[in-house]
């Protein structure tokens, strides 16, 4: 049911009921001299409420939820005037401001026989290349390697170039933005942990001799890395990424429909449904319907 | 009348915690609250009669359990597959909670 009528229906459908019920509470609310503004606040928080539901798919409320969300662990004093209209206004700037400002990832490098201890190393990215995996396309296996026996400050200004260069690069290719965001990590203490499982021993003489000139040796490191370093091509939790988006639509499963029957029918074990003015909640997202037939055998 | 039942939705829930917020702030009282409820039975009881044209059949693998009390039909079904024209869904289970059609169409005809 990606887009059938029944979907298309339900974001007017709500916003006209929406509308009734405000309309025809104003009087009440006139008789309890409650203050006109205080129904629109309840027509505004009902809709927002509604909007984060994500049960009901529509563009302009997709468009402006996700900028309000992006926004969140640079400019959170913008989501909390929700619905007033500065924080409209704002939005239409605030998505150029967010994607190119700067935010600190920490990047802890595997300890190595020469120093003891990991290193810690922080760069600076776009929160942009923060969605859809950006980041873990341009921090590469063999860079990382490379990086990994140089000390600190050297090897946070060549990550920090390598990975400036290598996002603007992806962002030429990528003229589709990604609508995939990716929030979580980030917005708690603006910096986001990446960190590496330890690098193989018996590669660590190869890299550390040609470490230094990273662009001509890229490719043997790549070779380096595929030989002896099996299974490090994806170290930066790409796993844990993709698990981490499934458990939203896989929660909310209670899938309940709300509706009234014409008729029930039994003939022994077989049974007809016979159903109308239906509202579904399926995996999370909202259907209605005029009349449902089905059947099933118990 | 209208049915209450349609507060179990999305769009109900959404409204009783948007007045909840309301009654704990003191903007509004409880009464006047449940007063708005009450507006939502009737536009959602007279806005999917008169608006919503969509049809859809469904077919579920087991009826799992039944239950016919106080004039509400609740099912649960297992592998069911709901289809739209062209557009099909299936998913693991789903648990119908219905009404009686005829006592709205009664009361709505009589019109008070």
């Amino acid at each position: 049911m990606a887009t059938p009528l029944c979907k298309i229906t339900v974001m007017k459908l709500y916003e006209d009921v929406i509308d009734d019920v405000i309309k025809g509470v104003q009087e009440l609310f006139l008789e309890d001299g409650v203050d006109e503004h205080v129904l629109q606040e309840l027509k505004q928080t009902w809709k927002n409420k509604l909007v984060a539901t994500k049960a009901v798919h529509n563009k302009s409320t997709d468009v402006k939820d996700a900028l309000v969300r992006q926004a969140d662990p640079v400019l959170p004093q913008f989501v909390k005037h929700e619905g007033k209209p500065l924080a409209q206004n704002n939005n239409n700037q605030v998505p150029q401001v967010v994607s190119n400002t700067l935010v600190p990832i920490q990047i802890t490098l595997p300890a190595q026989p020469g120093c003891n201890t990991g290193q810690q190393i922080t760069i600076q990215v776009p929160v942009s290349s923060l969605q859809g995996n950006q980041l873990q396309k341009v921090l590469t296996g063999p860079l990382i390697a490379a990086t990994m026996s140089l000390p600190p400050h050297i090897a946070t200004s060549v990550l920090q170039q390598h990975v400036t260069a290598g996002l603007k690069s992806l962002e030429q290719c990528n003229t589709i933005p990604n609508p995939v965001l990716q929030t979580d990590g980030a917005s708690d203490e603006g910096t986001s942990r990446l960190q590496l499982d330890g690098h193989d021993d018996t590669s660590d003489d190869e890299v550390s001799d040609e470490s230094v000139d990273l662009d001509d040796d890229k490719d043997e490191d790549e070779e380096d890395i595929a030989d002896g370093g099996g299974g490090e091509d994806d170290p930066l939790n790409s796993d844990d990424d993709i698990s981490e988006e499934d458990p939203t639509e896989v929660v909310d499963t209670d899938n309940v429909i709300v509706c009234q029957f014409d008729k029930i029918t039994r003939a022994r074990n077989k049974w007809k449904f016979h159903l109308k003015d239906g509202i579904m909640n399926i995996n999370g997202e909202d259907y209605v319907f005029q009349k449902a037939t089905g059947d099933a055998e118990w | 009348m209208s049915y209450q039942l349609y507060r179990n939705t999305t769009l109900g829930h959404t409204l009783q915690e948007s007045l909840d917020e309301l009654i704990q702030y003191g903007q509004i009282t409880p009464q006047l609250g449940s007063k708005v409820l009450l507006q939502f039975d009737k536009s959602i009881n007279q806005m999917l009669a008169s608006r919503v044209k969509s049809r859809l059949t469904f077919k579920a693998g087991k009826l799992h359990t039944y239950r016919f009390c106080d004039n509400v039909w609740t099912f649960m079904l297992n592998e069911v597959e709901f289809r739209e024209v062209q557009e099909v869904t299936k998913i693991d289970k789903v648990k119908i909670v219905a009404c009686d059609g005829k006592n709205v169409t009664d009361e709505g005809s009589s019109k008070k």
